[in-house]
């Protein structure tokens, strides 16, 4: 019999923490992570981040260099899966090679969604997702001024707080009356929008892009739906996500409009493929309806847990999302998905800079979110995994120690984990 | 390395820590009745491992929750993948102090 063989398209936060939550459980076949990006895995996070605001060096790796082969995980970066050939049981690589598999997990991620006016790929227009982009983008932003951000959600609001600490002119435009307000709602929302008004950012809403003005290859101005235009040094466009499913085709899986449907293990609509992270299409106890959760933690332990599952030893993958996003000095921090039907309860002392906001469900916190209050984060995640019964009085007031509320109910975390 | 003291033994409950303001900072955690001092920033991000949640014998990052060996500073889960270091803890009486790496 031949020797098992995992491979694994994507050197992702999903990809990687796959490999090595296999070699954890003692998985012996053969594990190979392919990626068309030729940089040793990375961490997509600081490329929106500390990657640009001109003091950190390089990437940072997921994993030390020596690990790879400490764990026997074989890469092949700079390589392309082109075809999944079910027949033969074999991946196909844009160079010719074939490889052996019997376990496939895409954890090929999502790639950015690009305006279709023209101009949109001029030399200045930034699409942000992968290294080159960053490094690109860092070197416009060197020349300065000014910034347009089209799209005011995590990445673009990070990318207009980075350029306004590197003293650069930023507008952002949103085609949404009230930035983040279907992700976080509306008291919270406004909280951000202040934090980067309180910053010297321009916030443009309920505006999208008609056209950019260029010379040559160079875009010089963006002209809104609005008739408004505005000098643009550098675009960078950060209208949402497409799922990367090409290769549903050749390995005929079932796709979705969110990506790879899988069920609670990760397993595609054939049983030896998987897809973790972003690229797939979940039906998560967080979520009103099945979806993609696009956060790195997300991908991360959504990773863990289809490593484990393919290595013999099924994880059901059930957390609460957890995300973050760095604006200026603070910490926005996501545990769980608000809905629009929750008790919003804002602690008392609320400002752009420090807050804390949770989310009441029956009587229960179903999502909390903070800006430079990790140290309760930390606890409000128990207390959204513990189901624990809260009183919204109790919540509002800033003195209240959470690991009080959480303390009586450790057993039912322990029943529920169980569960 | 000089001692210096970090605190009384009831200024942290269980689950509490703090931080001293020494280069490097260092946290001091109480767990079980126990006290731990380890470095303060998280070997993968740079946050305060004084502000994330104890668990038994663990610490879990505030930020990005890697989560790490109160004992032995070991990383124990990813996206943390380097150690950091510990401080030797001595409990005289009422006084908790450390064996700091520099000088406040």
């Amino acid at each position: 019999m031949r020797r098992s063989s995992c491979v694994i398209v994507g050197a992702s936060a999903a990809g990687i923490s796959a490999a090595v939550a296999m070699r954890r459980l003692d998985y012996r076949g053969r594990i190979t992570v392919v990626d068309a990006d030729p940089n040793p895995p990375y961490e997509r996070p600081p490329l929106s981040k500390s990657l640009l605001d001109g003091t950190a060096g390089g990437l940072v790796p997921i994993l030390p260099w020596s690990t790879y082969d400490d764990l026997e995980i074989d890469l092949r970066l700079g390589e392309r899966v082109t075809a999944i050939d079910l027949g033969a049981l074999q991946v196909r690589l844009g160079g010719g090679d074939r490889l052996d598999v019997d376990r496939l997990v895409l954890a090929t991620g999502v790639t950015a969604r690009r305006l279709t006016v023209p101009h949109a790929d001029a030399d200045n227009v930034v699409n942000l997702r992968d290294a080159a982009d960053a490094w690109r983008l860092n070197s416009l932003l060197t020349r300065g001024g000014p910034l347009v951000v089209i799209g005011a959600g995590f990445i673009g609001l990070e990318l207009a707080a980075v350029a306004r600490q590197r003293g650069i002119d930023v507008t952002v435009v949103e085609a949404q009356p009230h930035p983040l307000a279907h992700v976080v709602g509306s008291e919270v929302a406004s909280l951000v929008v202040d934090l980067h008004h309180g910053h010297g950012v321009r916030l443009i809403t309920g505006a999208t892009v008609e056209r950019f003005v260029a010379t040559g290859t160079t875009v010089e101005q963006v002209v809104l739906s609005t008739g408004r235009r505005i000098d643009a040094a550098t675009v960078v466009v950060g209208v949402g996500v497409e799922p990367r499913t090409e290769l549903a085709a050749s390995a005929r899986v079932d796709v979705d409009r969110w990506g790879f449907p899988v069920n609670e293990f990760g397993q595609t609509s054939r049983a030896w493929i998987f897809a973790a992270g972003d690229v797939a299409s979940q039906a998560h106890p967080h979520l009103p309806a099945r979806g993609r959760l696009e956060h790195w933690d997300v991908a991360q332990r959504h990773g863990e847990a289809v490593g484990s599952t393919v290595a013999g030893e099924p994880v059901r993958y059930r957390e609460a999302p957890y995300a973050w996003s760095d604006q200026y000095t603070g910490t926005l921090q996501i545990v769980g998905r608000p809905r629009g039907t929750d008790q919003v309860v804002l602690r008392r002392g609320a400002t752009p800079e420090r807050f804390l906001a949770f989310w009441l469900r029956d009587g229960r916190v179903g999502a909390v979110a903070g800006m430079d209050a990790s140290r309760e984060i930390g606890v409000a995640r128990r207390m959204v995994a513990a189901n624990v019964l809260v009183d919204s009085d109790v919540l509002a007031d800033a003195a209240t120690d959470l690991r009080g509320l959480l303390k009586p109910r450790r057993t039912r975390t322990t029943e529920q984990l169980a569960g | 390395m000089p001692w210096i003291r970090a605190c009384s033994v009831d200024e942290l409950d269980d689950g509490d820590a703090l931080q001293i303001p020494t280069n490097p900072p260092v946290a001091v955690f109480r767990a079980d009745g126990e006290f731990f001092a380890l470095d303060d920033t998280c070997s993968h991000g740079q946050s305060s491992l004084a502000d994330g949640y104890v668990e038994g014998d663990q610490v879990e990052c505030a930020w990005h929750m890697a989560k790490f060996d109160l004992r032995t500073g070991a990383a124990l889960t990813l996206p943390a993948t380097k150690p950091v270091c510990t401080y030797r803890v001595k409990v005289d009486g009422d006084d908790v102090s450390v064996e700091v790496p520099d000088r406040v």
